[in-house]
């Protein structure tokens, strides 16, 4: 008897506080005034992203709410290392992050506690479920591309015939070493194994001959030894090829968005769209706020703002940035008209693949492509 | 002499009490002794405890390599980094290789060096070439630039297209170049070689200015033939003075990063300091630490093998009395060929790199030279898009302005304490000489010398990323720079210190205690009056190091933190090559001023700032 009551207090109890815990959390949630006047009071915060055209959004955003953006561009492994460092430091760094670091973000990151995922109220409703958890802002696709005032039409056929001798040292990437999403499509490719063997077939008519366990090592051991070249920046890759006056141009792989510079630098660049298997990828950005920041109401309104029509016009003016929001449409000069399409034409990137296979595919790279 | 005075205090409190009672007051009461244990103190905590967290975060499994060590915890001690390095599938290609093009580097640019250096002060100093005022100041002055002037120059006028981006001048005048003159070791080799064969020309040129031209009369008199003369006269009082060139030529060598990362590392090509520069950026700080402790035992190794040879050695190196002037080698025919020679060699590596530079910067779309593609733009032209990423010019460019202010505010703070410090040191070394604590300050300051530059960053880094006890978390502040920095200096601080205070005999000192004058109102008044000029040379070298370092501090900004130094470097990383030529200019500029300044005031010789 005194048992059943002792329990049925507990029990009420617990009732009570989670009820009373869920309604903190929806007041505190709904109260979004609250959390931009907090904000207001707060007066800055600070940014680490990999695109330098957080500077845009940047203004907007104080122009509109008085709150000053201090902000960064890294490179993704710059950025989750600060992050931690900044979080075991317990200094104040980052508020805000975007980072296209997938896998640090999934299996580190996050689960470590040094960043926490955050959809604001504003957009619960708008952002489709799937890209809530953790929230990704936008995503882009990285292409090969060509220079088209030398070839009419793409002079490859195939992804294979990156690994062929008329394309050594003849091939531009962003180092893999510093650029997660390109280790991550490697990890895609290498998850694509019988595919990759499949085409290599098709496109040269004899089987693969493996010196590594399946056809997807083979293609990235294949495509490190033929000397690729490697910089920090898809505007290096994207203008090298594309500058006019060449005679032997190379092949790049660079975000679509570096066509919204042909005009300005009078580039000869194009998608080598048919690209089989694979044109490239599709990436996301996700957008999250550190754990311990210290404008955590700043960090808010900022990621509420940047999922905005306005926030979101830093990108989406020029091609190749799709917004999660689906109330924001692809630009108008998209050539496939929008992310759907464009996962047609390339693999979109899974975290999770990306897991599996870091640890040996760093090394792996780090030993053929010498 | 002060123990006399405290005996008086005896009264009834045991014996073993009563001493170490004494001794306390003794330690309180005697400024040098108690100096020397705060001084110990500060070098315990900047220097070797540093070195502490190094070995330490190489055993222990830092947060990216979660995903490498399944089921590790990040913190916890292990082998893997150790393993990595030495004994792994990639062993090779994150240790052997890169020692292994260290070391050719260091020996090949260290002989190239050296013999630009001797055949130089030979021509200077011992033959009758002229202008020889002019010449023997002009070839100093590739060491007084920042040290990759010389390789951003090497890149806009060699490079090729096999990297892509803009090829440089030759190529664009339809010069076909292969790989190995453009990028890898050839031109890391010889643009070091170029930056830093005046320690030769400085050391042996004093020796051969010092040398008594009687010995070689002597030999002549006696008969012996030029080649003798040579090899045992003139070779063996040399030898000497190129041997310790060699030692400082090639510890810069192994620790040198600025070059091999603008030449090297666009075809891969990678030293240690630059592998592990790599390690840290790609998020393997561990395998980083692993190599900067190999970095640190290759320099100490070095120096424990010079000190044996040099130290043998030495006894060559007695020059009594004042030598006549010596007799100058007549170069007769040769004489305008060789002044020609000499003329046009400086002229290549000290006026041909910043015209070039230069150059560069006046170009709007890069690799294209020709007139209409002039343009201030990256000096004073408005953000326009398209153009370097929308960037102002730099002189309108808030961030150079913030990085200018920087390196000025890093160079004055860090100075100052060195300064400081240098006085404290030498005070201190000084008066105890002969006790042990004396040594052992010596000794201690002395290491950061060993240490690579980029390795000192990595120790800091590790030491700084995260709070440890006691000593706070300084990741992204300025004060870890500031620390950093001093501590770098503290040899030639220290050197500069006690090398000053040996000039100053006791006897001021113990005037002014005489005189009744406590221990603060001595040093004011009395030592550091005394002691301006040694004050000011331990403070103006860590300003002018500090504007020019890149390799140690490349690895502690952050970006509140940028210098102009590290400016350059991101601008050419981001491919923005002209920017970084602009903002090397603007340091040239800073520099040489400064330079101008230090040897007006100190009216010294740059040979004094060798460490530099």
């Amino acid at each position: 008897m005194k048992i059943t009551r002792k329990a049925t207090l507990i029990g009420l109890t617990a009732i009570l506080l989670v009820m009373a815990l869920a309604f903190a959390i929806q007041a505190a949630e709904e109260d979004w005034d609250a959390i931009i006047a907090a904000a207001q009071q707060e007066g800055s915060l600070t940014v680490y992203n990999p695109s330098s055209r957080m500077g845009i959004a940047a203004e907007l955003f104080e122009e509109k709410y008085g709150i000053k953006v201090e902000w960064s561009k890294m490179n993704d492994v710059e950025i989750s290392d600060r992050v931690a460092r900044e979080h075991e430091a317990g200094v104040r760094g980052a508020d805000v992050i975007i980072t296209e670091d997938a896998a640090i973000l999934m299996a580190q990151l996050l689960p470590q506690g040094y960043v926490v995922n955050y959809v604001p109220p504003t957009h619960k409703d708008v952002i489709p479920v799937e890209y809530q958890n953790p929230l990704v802002h936008q995503h882009q696709p990285r292409i090969i591309g060509f220079n088209n005032e030398v070839y009419s039409e793409a002079p490859i056929k195939n992804l294979w015939d990156l690994t062929t001798p008329e394309w050594r040292g003849k091939f531009m990437m962003r180092d893999p070493q510093l650029t997660s999403t390109n280790l991550a499509w490697f990890a895609e490719i290498i998850e694509h194994a019988d595919l990759m063997a499949a085409e290599y077939e098709r496109h040269f008519g004899e089987p693969i001959e493996l010196t590594t366990p399946n056809a997807g090592w083979e293609f990235v051991k294949r495509l490190a030894n033929n000397r690729p070249i490697m910089f920090s920046s898809d505007t290096d890759v994207s203008d090298a090829v594309g500058a006019r006056g060449q005679t032997n141009p190379p092949i790049g792989l660079y975000v679509i968005g570096k066509h919204r510079e042909i005009e300005e630098k009078n580039l000869a660049l194009e998608a080598a769209y048919g690209l089989e298997p694979t044109l490239g990828y599709l990436y996301p950005a996700f957008l999250v706020m550190t754990a311990n920041s210290h404008s955590p109401n700043a960090a808010k309104l900022f990621i509420s703002f940047l999922l905005e029509e306005e926030g979101m016009s830093a990108w989406s003016g020029d091609m190749g940035n799709f917004s999660t929001n689906p109330t924001i449409p692809p630009h108008e000069d998209d050539p496939l008209g929008g992310t759907a399409a464009w996962a047609e034409v390339t693999f979109p990137l899974n975290a999770q693949t990306t897991i599996k296979y870091y640890a040996d595919l760093f090394d792996f790279w780090l030993l053929h492509a010498r | 002499m002060r123990t006399t005075t405290e005996q008086s205090n005896q009264g009834k409190v045991p014996l073993l009490l009563e001493r170490t009672w004494n001794r306390g007051r003794r330690v309180v009461a005697n400024p040098p002794m108690l100096l020397s244990i705060l001084l110990l103190g500060v070098f315990v905590y900047l220097i070797i405890v540093p070195l502490i967290s190094l070995v330490h975060s190489s055993v222990t499994l830092h947060s990216r390599d979660t995903l490498r060590v399944l089921g590790g915890k990040v913190g916890e001690l292990t082998n893997f980094y150790f393993q990595r390095v030495f004994a792994s599938n990639i062993s090779e290609v994150l240790f052997y290789q890169p020692l292994l093009n260290t070391l050719l580097i260091s020996f090949s640019m260290s002989a190239l060096a050296i013999s630009i250096g001797c055949i130089l002060a030979w021509v200077v100093v011992r033959t009758d070439i002229p202008f020889k005022k002019l010449f023997a100041s002009a070839a100093v002055v590739p060491f007084i630039l920042p040290s990759w002037t010389i390789s951003l120059a090497w890149m806009t006028i060699f490079k090729n297209r096999t990297v892509g981006g803009s090829a440089g001048i030759l190529e664009y005048f339809g010069v076909q170049l292969p790989d190995w003159i453009s990028y890898g070791p050839v031109p890391i080799i010889i643009c070091m070689a170029l930056h830093y064969y005046p320690f030769t020309y400085l050391l042996v040129g004093s020796a051969l200015r010092d040398f008594d031209t009687r010995l070689e009369e002597a030999a002549l008199v006696l008969g012996a033939k030029q080649s003798i003369i040579f090899r045992r006269v003139i070779l063996a009082v040399v030898a000497p003075a190129i041997l310790s060139s060699f030692i400082l030529t090639i510890s810069r060598g192994i620790g040198s990063f600025s070059t091999p990362v603008f030449l090297g590392n666009p075809i891969n090509y990678r030293v240690l300091s630059t592998r592990m520069y790599a390690s840290l950026q790609t998020g393997s700080p561990g395998d980083a630490y692993v190599i900067a402790i190999v970095m640190i035992l290759l320099a100490i190794l070095l120096m424990f093998l010079s000190n044996k040879v040099l130290g043998k050695r030495k006894s060559f190196v007695t020059i009594t009395g004042k030598a006549p002037k010596p007799q100058l080698f007549k170069l007769k025919k040769l004489r305008i060929p060789v002044t020609i020679a000499v003329g046009l060699f400086l002229f290549c590596v000290i006026v041909v790199p910043l015209f070039v530079l230069a150059a560069d910067t006046f170009m709007r779309v890069p690799g294209v030279y020709s007139l209409d593609n002039f343009t201030l733009h990256y000096w004073i032209g408005e953000s326009t898009p398209g153009l370097v990423d929308g960037r102002p010019g730099i002189l309108r460019n808030p961030s150079t302005w913030a990085a200018l202010w920087n390196s000025v505010k890093l160079g004055i703070s860090a100075s100052a304490l060195c300064g400081f410090f240098g006085i404290l040191i030498g005070y201190t070394v000084v008066r105890m000489r002969g006790t042990r604590i004396s040594t052992v300050l010596d000794q201690l300051s002395f290491i950061p010398y060993l240490i690579p530059s980029i390795a000192f960053g990595a120790i800091y880094l590790s030491l700084f990323a995260v709070r440890r006890g006691p000593i706070p978390s300084l990741y992204g502040s300025f004060l870890l720079l500031i620390l950093a920095t001093m501590a770098k200096n503290f040899p030639f601080a220290a050197k500069a210190g006690s090398s000053a205070m040996m000039q100053l005999g006791h006897e001021v000192e113990e005037a002014g205690i005489i005189a009744g004058a406590g221990w603060f109102t001595r040093m004011r008044r009395l030592i550091l009056p005394l002691q301006r000029s040694g004050l000011l040379s331990a403070v103006m070298l860590p300003f002018i190091s500090a504007m020019r370092e890149l390799s140690m501090v490349v690895i502690l900004t952050t970006p509140g933190t940028q210098l102009l130094t590290t400016l350059t470097f991101q601008y050419s990383d981001y491919g923005f090559l002209h920017m970084s030529n602009a903002v090397v200019l603007l340091l040239v500029v800073i520099i040489v001023i400064m330079q101008f300044i230090l040897q007006k005031i100190t009216g010294s010789d740059l040979s004094e700032g060798l460490g530099g």
